[in-house]
């Protein structure tokens, strides 16, 4: 007689999803690309940022006509690498005499500076229709007349940079009760809040939707093989199920480990290459730097394990959407929904922090399916009490084991079921008629 | 001991499927599940196996609810599958390994079944010239090896109870005496099997015990001796060298078929035949052959459906 145990099975489905993944050799070149682009990345970028700086402008002599009466500081063009061979001659030209001087060379452009009492000041570039120069070029220098005209302005002032910032620095206005501004000291501000939200919430719609994607396709291949009835004399339906849900737990941890030590190889390449300086500055663009100044090791100790049940909650909500899936064209229907809760979850994590309330930050934290996406987010901004998460935590863990009970049941039904995607008032007629069967034959695991 | 099912019952909204079906084997051999298509075999299977929520009925395994924790289950289904581009060798010890055999033991096992069943050049490498050749997928084997991989697959676990859904089917006759010689080997080690199969000659074999399912219902079940020897002789075949249906008609004997000067005919018991050869013999007929018998599996079968139901 054999024995066996849930868990066994559940191990042995596992290890041969995992290896039949890995010997496809589709699988084996698709995840060596991807491991030599994000190694290429970051050097390319650096090459690429490096070429645009060192391109020396096709302009060579630039003529200036200053209206204003503030000396000009043409030291500030010339410094820059890409204009070290410009020569800039100051005259005193009208706009008529531009035209014959432009026609001495492809290659030469002119510009004025005016003051107008109304418009305030006006820098202009000109070049002639026969010029070899492009619009990018004339645009690039005048840009670069306008910084260097306004550090003119602020040496004819006597002011320095750093006092330009303080007197140019933004500020808001805010009135609160004085018990409210206490409480909420440590909060961040909604537009990093929001930033922060959004990022957290796409790691879950990320790994959600690409578990999503392996598992209808794992579900449905399974069902295609025909070998579903002689798994089943062999092993419970959820040991199938989640030995393939940690099959592909292990595909996407994989891949994406794979791409993380490719970047992080390709930071030490680009680092021993020179500066990587850009990489800060591209995030500042992109305004993510709060959330990289977010990263710790106390959010990333506390990520893992939110990370990990925002995953669990999405692949076991694939799971019961896929089992009711008999062919591919299935997929499209089913996944549509799968993809619309990770939608509504994300979209939510995305805008709750623009309403600014606690109670719709702590209902948002606490809702089932929507905690996955927000609850940690709103636990970094200061929105939520380290007990709420843990609080949000347990609710999340109940609701993972509703959903396998029911992603189990749901795929035993619906193992053998061939034929259109059910109806849901079909499928909970189903349900019911097996769980009571469960209940009439509690002795029977066949 | 064996397996006892007990008013097993399945419906589908308000059409029953299989109803009130119940048996038991008490014996190693082989019992045969036999219907026309639709009549509720496969789906009575699954439920017995587990695969599909019963309405009612329990079966039980030596005395105990029948589980595939306490029941080693060797299983042919009639939906034949494999996984297509994975290769041979590893979905067998797969299998092997999901009913808690041995990597090393599931190799040997796999070594022999692959020798018995003659398919040892779809599992291993094979030697071409200097060329070794891998050893092929499940797409690129022809439906009949295919069937070969999937047997060995129900048997590699070495099963008390083994359920055999069609499992000649598609087979050509050299792998049908393939097929068969294991079956008989199988009985010989004193395993219980169900089959269920169209093909009534195969049956006739093998089967001791049968149950004859039409459109959901248990038309007939018993031992097949005792059936056929409640069913008597009428039967009779005749072979002459002349003309003899007027005579064959003569005698009140209904002639079921003709070929030549061969009749199938049937008689109401072994006096009625009696008669027709005291006939037959009075008026000079010279008789090639006159065989009484009982009815076969297939002509019980047929009657017991209502509806003719060739052998595949």
């Amino acid at each position: 007689m054999v024995k066996r145990n849930s868990l066994r099975g559940i191990g042995t489905v596992f290890q041969f999803s995992v290896q039949q993944h890995y010997k496809a050799i589709s699988i084996r070149i698709f995840l060596l690309i991807l491991f030599v682009i994000s190694l290429a990345s970051l050097p390319v970028a650096s090459i690429f940022l490096t070429d645009e700086v060192a391109d020396s402008s096709s302009v060579t002599t630039l003529y200036l006509r200053n209206e204003t009466g503030i000396p000009f500081l043409s030291d500030t063009i010339l410094a820059d690498e890409r204009y070290a061979s410009l020569k800039i001659v100051e005259t005193e030209s009208s706009d008529e005499t531009f035209a014959s001087l432009l026609a001495e060379s492809q290659t030469n452009m002119a510009a004025s500076i005016v003051l107008d009492e109304q418009k305030g000041f006006a820098i202009k570039g000109f070049y002639s229709e026969n010029s070899s120069l492009d619009e990018l070029d004339v645009n690039t220098l005048t840009d670069m007349i306008a910084e260097a005209f306004h550090q003119s302005q602020m040496q004819a002032l006597s002011i320095t940079d750093e006092q330009l910032d303080i007197a140019n620095a933004p500020y808001s206005m805010q009135v609160q009760l004085i018990s409210d501004y206490n409480a909420d000291s440590d909060q961040t501000d909604f537009s990093v809040h929001g930033m922060i939200s959004m990022f957290y919430s796409m790691i879950t719609m990320f790994l959600g939707t690409l578990s999503m994607s392996y598992i209808f396709q794992l579900c449905v291949d399974e069902k295609n093989s025909k070998l579903v009835e002689l798994l089943l004399v062999s092993v419970n339906p959820l040991a199938i199920l989640v030995g393939k849900v940690m099959a592909v737990t292990v595909f996407l941890t994989a891949g994406i480990g794979l791409i993380l030590l490719g970047l992080f190889l390709s930071y030490l390449i680009t680092s021993s290459m020179g500066s990587v300086e850009f990489i800060h500055e591209m995030f500042e663009t992109i305004g993510i730097n709060h959330l990289i100044d977010s990263l710790n090791v106390k959010t990333i100790l506390l990520l893992i394990p939110s990370v990990f049940l925002g995953y669990a909650t999405m692949a076991l909500l694939s799971s019961i959407f896929a089992s009711c899936c008999s062919k591919t064209e299935d997929i499209q229907t089913n996944s549509l929904y799968v993809a619309l809760i990770l939608m509504v979850g994300y979209m939510v994590a995305s805008f709750a922090p623009m309403l600014e309330s606690e109670s719709v930050n702590l209902f948002v934290s606490l809702c089932p399916f929507l905690s996955v996406f927000t609850a940690l987010a709103n636990y970094i901004c200061g929105k939520i009490s380290f007990a709420i998460l843990l609080l949000a935590w347990a609710i999340q863990i109940a609701l993972i084991v509703a959903l396998a009970i029911i992603a189990g049941r749901i795929y035993r039904m619906m193992i053998l079921y061939r034929g259109g995607v059910p109806k849901l008032n079909k499928l909970i007629a189903m349900y019911r008629a097996e769980r009571k069967q469960k209940q009439e034959v509690p002795h029977e695991k066949a | 001991m064996g397996l006892v099912v007990k008013e097993l019952h399945k419906r589908y909204g308000q059409k029953v499927v299989v109803d009130s079906l119940s048996f038991s084997i008490e014996q190693p051999g082989v019992y045969a599940l036999l219907g026309t298509n639709g009549a509720g075999k496969t789906t009575a299977i699954r439920m017995m196996l587990g695969m599909l929520a019963k309405d009612g009925g329990q079966v039980f395994w030596n005395d105990k609810p029948l589980s595939i924790d306490q029941c080693n289950i060797g299983y042919l289904a009639e939906e034949r599958g494999l996984y297509p581009k994975t290769e041979l060798m590893d979905q067998l010890i797969y299998f092997a390994s999901l009913r808690n055999v041995s990597k090393a033991d599931a190799k040997q096992r796999i070594k022999y079944w692959a020798e018995r069943l003659e398919a040892v050049e779809y599992l291993y490498p094979q030697q071409e010239g200097k060329r070794t050749v891998k050893p092929k997928k499940a797409d690129q084997l022809s439906k009949g090896n295919q069937q070969k991989i999937q047997f060995m697959t129900a048997l590699l676990s070495d099963p008390e109870l083994i359920i055999l859904d069609e499992p000649l089917s598609g087979l050509d006759p050299v792998n049908t005496d393939l097929f068969k010689s294991i079956i008989h080997e199988e009985i010989n080690k004193g395993k219980y099997l169900i089959m269920s199969s169209h093909q009534m000659s195969t049956i006739e074999e093998f089967c001791t015990d049968l149950t004859i399912l039409n459109r959901s219902k248990t038309v007939l079940q018993g031992n097949l001796a005792d059936i056929k020897k409640s069913y008597g002789r009428i039967n009779l075949f005749i072979k002459t060298e002349q003309e003899i249906a007027p005579l064959i008609t003569q005698a009140g004997v209904t002639i079921l078929s003709q070929v030549g000067y061969s009749y199938q005919c049937k008689v109401n018991g072994e006096d009625h035949a009696n008669t027709l050869l005291k006939l037959l013999v009075d008026r000079g007929i010279l008789l090639v052959a006159f065989e009484l018998r009982e009815p076969s599996l297939h002509e019980i079968f047929v009657e017991k459906v209502g509806e003719p139901h060739g052998e595949a």
